[in-house]
């Protein structure tokens, strides 16, 4: 069966240009053929020379080892975009949240605590005046709305607030 | 002198800053093949091709090894280097986009529910105050 690798432009290039002839089908199978064989009992290949052995372990884990590194350097290279995709929506998201927690959230949850106060106001005068404010409509079921009663709004500080709030402390302490 | 076709290739492979441009290459494999395992296979006999390449051009044994030696501490610096940087950078991407992911689900929420429903209440506030308004300024007539 066939089956489709791929590789970086640049490394192939560069193991055309070493290898010295062109790296066709045929030879691309002798070389998955190789792999396999290497992989498979971590023999290096056959040699005829005396002292052959030791040459052939030593060829197999330069092999070996450029095969690692080659498949880590190819991750390595082709999921760059995914790391820059993720720093992307990583501070979009932190922008968005800021928006939404300093610029939307903040103003409504302060006008629902004025209106609720001043509900509780108008209800007391209702009551020193005779009146009972449950008669009155519409009426709001406390218990089902958002308690905002105690909400403080968050303060946001720059780094140059922040840097000068430190100048400004030690130039109290003299 | 430039070095040897084979120690360049051990040197170059450190280089993570190359184009992320990619080939498709068709190999014949067994059948039921991982398609990773083979691309590791094939990686492995396309440098063993090179070193094959590189030892014939070489005069002895002595000098083989000589060049083996320095190819194997060549990559030898790198493999473990691009190991640890794919492992960080792999760290780091999956904390980014676990991140991204937490907070776009609270910024829908907050959009989708908090704000609405802060609107409805405010709405509803707003009525009863003129409500209470309303029914003070008659007990006023």
């Amino acid at each position: 069966m066939s089956l489709r690798v791929r590789m970086l432009a640049a490394e192939w290039e560069l193991l055309g240009r070493a290898i010295g002839e062109p790296v066709d089908r045929r030879l691309l199978d002798e070389a998955a053929a190789r792999g396999r064989s290497l992989l498979a009992d971590g023999r290096g290949a056959p040699s005829t020379s005396a002292g052959a052995a030791p040459l052939a372990r030593l060829r197999t884990q330069v092999v070996l080892r450029a095969a690692a590194a080659s498949a880590y350097r190819h991750r390595l290279v082709t999921e760059r975009h995914r790391l820059a995709v993720a720093e992307h929506e990583e501070r979009r998201s932190y922008e968005d949240g800021l928006a939404l927690d300093r610029d939307l959230v903040p103003p409504l949850k302060l006008r629902a605590k004025a209106l609720r106060a001043e509900i509780r106001r108008l209800e007391a005068e209702a009551r020193a005046r005779g009146l009972d404010p449950d008669t009155i409509e519409p009426r709001v079921e406390w218990a089902e709305t958002l308690a905002v009663d105690t909400y403080v709004p968050p303060r946001y500080t720059t780094d140059a607030d922040r840097k000068r709030a430190t100048l400004e402390f030690f130039r109290r302490l003299g | 002198m430039s070095p040897d076709p084979l120690v360049e290739a051990m040197r170059r492979l450190g280089d993570a800053t190359v184009p992320a441009r990619e080939i498709e290459l068709t190999v014949t494999a067994p059948p039921g093949a991982d398609p990773a395992q083979t691309a590791i296979e094939l990686r492995a006999g396309l440098y063993d091709i090179l070193a094959e390449r590189a030892l014939a051009r070489c005069a002895d044994d002595r000098s083989r090894e000589e060049l083996l030696r320095i190819a194997l501490a060549d990559v030898a610096a790198v493999e473990p280097v691009l190991s640890f940087t794919l492992a960080e950078r792999a760290r780091r991407t999956e904390q980014l986009e676990r991140a991204a992911r937490m907070r776009g689900r609270q910024n829908r929420l907050t959009g989708a529910w908090l704000v609405p429903r802060l609107e409805r209440e405010i709405e509803l506030y707003e009525a009863r105050v003129s409500g209470l308004e309303a029914a003070l300024e008659e007990v006023d007539r």
